[in-house]
């Protein structure tokens, strides 16, 4: 099915089609890029990587997001040193742990800078607060250093605390 | 669970952590440990009035003992973070007990031994005093990650041992295989150009007190020119005579500076040398000191006196780069010294920077000068700035480095010197201009710089002065600032963002944060 107008038509990896508007789509720089270099869309757009469930989350993220400015790089580390997430972005990211990796490997794989932030703020957040053995639990770390590391870790980290 | 990110992905996700959860991922696993320290890039820093002189033996034995530790340091700052304090002595780490390390010093003597430093007693007594600076300074050569090196004004006067090192490893002095890629990395370097502005003190200080620091080694600041990586560059210039040609052989790396500051120097015939080297520079501080002390009642003369041109003709080369430029003028009155310089004297030492000389900037964003640079020293309640500034100026600051030392003299010629009422009316002139929108038309703030400086001299009358008032009027910020005169708001960003500092205006828009305590 070709695209009509400003609409596109993704492919989702398990073959499913979306239709998506081209202004919601081109926040997704790997596909504004395409379409520039394309010119006219006309053929349907494979995204080989992303299954259905995680392509729609992505482009409900888009289409609530299509109107923000563009990126800047400028206030690059400001950004980084928060982790302040905005309410609507704090919903979209309450899902199970699997999904929410999906949607960060997507929003990677289709560079959609805004909305990996919100995904690795996310992840980040999780890791906040929590005891080492929480944390381990939460994301299925096998603990595999030797007693000799452990030991040298732990000389070298109270060290870096101890500044 | 199956679900895992690539490494790449992690990176970024602890980029949001801050250090102590960082410590504890760290320890999550062997695959964390290596991706958070990435993250890690340890930090040193060392406030050099609070902390314990144990303190710092415990942490360079750790260093020494862990020597993968010294790759992952990107960050060193050696700093005293009392400004609103500044000490007459330079201040250092709380000594007592002198306590010693056998491990630390044999390594250090080691080091000393091995690299075949010139002058190897000094260092080994340095060593066994401990002297702190001479400890500090042997670490450094060993963070081959090192990425930012700040370090307080006193390391200049305390043997200069850190730029010691600078200046043999750069000059190929010293074997430098004991170390890998020393410096390589280094892009900010800031070496003292945190020196307290001494014009601030109280007046009342008899001869004997007069704030003098501690003269510096002449070998000292050489190598800090020849860093080749280094884009951002501060350094307090602690020496009357600087001698570039001292090192024949030896090549100057400055054309990949992007900033340079030059607090309270003195090299004045040197700054056109140094400035032709500079291709990349886009911001510039000079902190030019004049003194008597050093001149035995002979009055050093300004650099910007007509038959001496140097610091002009320097800056004109820079005049299609420069993007942000600061200047101050320092001058050291002594005690006893009754009449200090007639304001006569400091007549015509700006007259051949014209109008055209700082229009010809045509990248200027921001400029911070003495009102007695920009316009003269005649007839103050009459200047105005029309048709000073290049179109593209942004941000203005205008310095009264000199006001505090004529305000007594209203006897001798009362139109002859700048006064805080006479900067204020000149800028309402400016801001009043019909054209102003159309000569700058990005100008959105003006700063009236003021020193609280002089003792019996100062005691502003800000009461009159709304800036506030202007601000609404005009629509341009228009700000009062009192305290320390060094550095400069707008140039020093890469090293310190001084103009973050303060922010408590009253309600005629005057911050008199930096305002020495009497």
């Amino acid at each position: 099915m070709a695209a009509a107008g400003n609409l596109l038509t993704f492919v989702s990896a398990d073959n499913v089609h979306i239709e998506v508007e081209r202004d919601v789509a081109e926040r997704s720089l790997l596909i504004k890029n395409m379409l520039e270099d394309l010119g006219e869309a006309t053929e349907d757009i494979p995204i080989p990587n992303v299954n259905e469930p995680v392509l729609r989350k992505v482009i409900e993220w888009c289409r609530h997001h299509k109107n923000d400015p563009p990126a800047s790089t400028e206030d690059e580390d400001s950004r980084r040193k928060t982790t302040d997430i905005d309410e609507w972005d704090q919903k979209f990211t309450q899902v199970d742990q699997e999904m929410l990796f999906e949607i960060i490997l997507a929003a990677n794989y289709l560079d959609i800078k805004g909305l990996l932030d919100v995904g690795c703020k996310t992840v980040a957040n999780m890791i906040k607060g929590k005891s080492p053995e929480e944390i381990r639990k939460t994301f299925n770390i096998q603990n595999d250093f030797t007693p000799e590391e452990e030991d040298q870790i732990r000389r070298e980290n109270e060290w870096a605390e101890d500044r | 669970m199956a679900m895992d990110l690539p490494d790449e992905l992690w990176i970024q996700i602890f980029g949001y952590l801050e250090q102590s959860t960082l410590l504890k991922v760290s320890s999550m696993s062997r695959r964390w440990h290596s991706l958070s320290r990435e993250q890690l890039s340890l930090k040193i820093h060392w406030d050099w009035e609070k902390i314990q002189w144990f303190h710092i033996v415990q942490s360079m034995k750790t260093l020494f003992r862990n020597p993968r530790l010294l790759k992952y340091i990107q960050k060193v700052e050696i700093l005293c973070s009392d400004r609103k304090n500044p000490r007459l002595n330079p201040p250092e780490p709380k000594y007592y007990p002198r306590w010693k390390d056998d491990f630390l010093e044999k390594v250090l003597l080691d080091t000393v031994d091995s690299i075949g430093i010139p002058d190897p007693h000094r260092w080994r007594e340095a060593i066994k005093e401990p002297d702190p600076w001479a400890y500090v300074a042997l670490l450094l050569p060993n963070l081959s990650n090192l990425r930012s090196l700040k370090l307080d004004h006193s390391s200049i006067g305390m043997c200069g041992w850190p730029a010691l090192i600078f200046n043999h490893l750069t000059s190929g002095q010293i074997l430098n295989s004991r170390f890998e890629r020393p410096f390589n990395r280094l892009e900010v370097l800031d070496y003292g150009s945190n020196v307290p502005d001494t014009s601030a003190w109280p007046y009342t200080r008899s001869w004997g007190d007069y704030p003098r620091w501690p003269e510096a080694d002449p070998e000292e600041f050489l190598g800090l020119f020849r860093l080749k990586g280094v884009k951002h560059l501060g350094v307090w210039l602690r020496w009357s005579k600087f001698s570039l040609d001292a090192s024949p052989g030896t090549q100057l790396n400055l054309a990949q500076l992007q900033t340079l500051v030059l607090a309270r120097t003195r090299m004045d015939d040197d700054v056109p040398k140094i400035l032709q080297l500079t291709t990349s520079l886009r911001s510039l501080h000079l902190g030019l000191e004049y003194d008597f002390l050093s001149f035995t009642d002979t009055f050093h003369d300004l650099s910007f006196a007509a038959n001496d041109q140097h610091i002009r003709d320097g800056l004109l080369m820079l005049k299609d780069q420069l993007e942000h430029l600061s200047i101050d003028l320092h001058y050291h009155m002594r005690a006893e010294d009754e009449t200090p310089q007639h304001p006569q004297q400091w007549r015509g030492r700006f007259d051949h920077v014209n109008y055209a000389f700082l229009k010809s900037f045509t990248r200027l964003k921001t400029l911070e000068v003495p009102v007695e640079m920009l316009m003269g020293s005649s007839n103050p309640s009459q200047q105005n700035m029309s048709g000073l500034f290049p179109s593209c100026l942004e941000k203005l600051a205008l310095r009264g480095d000199l006001l505090g030392f004529f305000r007594n003299l209203d006897t001798i010629d009362p139109l002859g010197y700048w006064t805080e009422i006479r900067i204020f009316e000149c800028v309402q002139r400016f801001l009043n201009l019909h054209d102003r929108a159309l000569q700058v038309p990005h100008l959105k703030q003006i700063i009236i710089r003021l020193t609280r400086s002089a003792g019996r001299l100062c005691a502003y009358d800000l009461g009159p002065l709304n800036c506030k008032g202007l601000t609404e009027n005009y629509g341009i910020l228009v700000q009062g600032r009192v305290g320390q005169m060094t550095p400069g708001y707008w140039t020093n960003q890469a090293l310190r963002d001084v103009d973050a500092e303060g922010g408590d205006y009253d309600e005629n828009g005057w911050d008199k944060y930096y305002v020495l305590p009497y």
